[in-house]
């Protein structure tokens, strides 16, 4: 019945809001290590162990990592880590939430698909999107599903 | 004008006896919607729920976005509408590069498919579609964007630190950087405007 009324309730927004517009910045420090974004449905690891990894090394560590009593944590694609940029902020940007990040690259798991070779990565820096050679160092930043 | 729903991804669900009382409701509801956005634009409205982003969205409690493809978008009267994001796109850009100031002005004068609100997109918003997975130029669904160049395109998003620079997106290989604001880059103006969508798509 709870969702039943939920729908009814997305329904009556529906008719009276044509522009609901996407919300911003909301992301819940757990205080477990892990910082859940509401508007993504994505929880993410809220301090990188600043140590360089290739892509490889980077993946396995996220398969491998048990953080805030969940193990499904995983590589984020370039979208879901651009999600969490702050381009209002400069080095790093990202929100204060993520406690003490690194201005430096982090990998994601979005493969160049011309370049096999290479995955995308975002300098936190900025928070500029380019690739980089798989062989390469750069930091990681875990994420899984809420659910 | 025509009417097509598309909602082939309900009658799976046939053996779930709640889900089922809903999608009969939510079928009606969207034919409603439907027909009010038929009347008032007087063009094709296609609203494609498939089987597996039902799925997924079960069991993610989201409907992906890592990688766009070609069912993200509906085309909605004259614009694209993302099924993901709730934007509406202008389809085609106009083929002349501009300032950062031009884009402004020209996304802000913007007349297209009956609406006056088109504004420049932010980078986060300009970024979303780009299709990472493409391994062909431009990076990016081109049967919902046609013409789009193989080059940059500005967003409305500032430098943080420099305010003579500002962002853009590369749709030659999905990269985003920022650039000075004289440089000449083109332009995809977009609006918040949801069209009319399934409420699946308001659970995410």
């Amino acid at each position: 019945m709870r969702l039943q009324y939920q729908i009814i309730l997305l329904m009556t927004v529906l008719l009276f809001s044509e522009n609901i517009s996407a919300a911003s910045d909301v992301l819940l420090d757990n205080q477990d290590g892990s910082v859940t974004d509401i508007t993504t449905g994505l929880m993410w690891q809220r301090e990188s162990d600043n140590a360089a990894r290739t892509y490889n090394d980077a993946k396995s560590y996220c398969n491998n990592l048990s953080l805030a009593s969940h193990l499904n944590w995983r590589l984020p694609s370039i979208k879901e880590l651009t999600s969490i940029v702050d381009y209002r902020s400069d080095s790093p940007a990202i929100g204060n939430v993520f406690a003490q990040s690194n201005s430096s690259t982090y990998w994601s798991n979005t493969q160049r698909a011309d370049m096999q070779a290479e995955s995308r990565v975002v300098f936190f820096s900025t928070g500029r999107v380019n690739s980089s050679f798989k062989t390469n160092l750069a930091l990681v930043r875990c994420v899984r599903y809420i659910k | 004008m025509q009417i097509r729903v598309f909602c082939d991804a309900f009658l799976m669900d046939k053996n779930k006896t709640l889900f089922a009382f809903l999608s009969n409701w939510l079928l009606v509801a969207a034919l409603l919607f439907a027909s009010i956005a038929a009347y008032s634009h007087d063009n094709v409205v296609v609203i494609p729920i498939l089987a597996d982003e039902v799925q997924n969205f079960r069991q993610t409690g989201r409907v992906a976005k890592a990688d766009t493809t070609r069912e993200d978008y509906v085309p909605f009267g004259t614009q694209s509408v993302d099924k993901t994001t709730g934007l509406s796109w202008q389809p085609k850009d106009d083929n002349l590069e501009y300032t950062w100031l031009q884009a402004w002005a020209y996304c802000d004068r913007l007349e297209f498919g009956n609406r006056i609100d088109w504004r420049l997109p932010s980078v986060t918003e300009l970024q979303s579609i780009v299709d990472y997975g493409r391994s062909s130029v431009p990076v990016i669904d081109f049967i919902a964007f046609p013409t789009t160049k193989s080059s940059r395109y500005w967003s409305a998003t500032n430098g943080a630190t420099k305010s003579t620079y500002a962002w853009y997106v590369s749709f030659s290989d999905g990269t985003v950087r920022t650039t000075d604001k004289n440089e000449k880059n083109f332009v995809r103006c977009v609006r918040d405007g949801r069209g009319f969508l399934l409420p699946f798509d308001f659970l995410n």
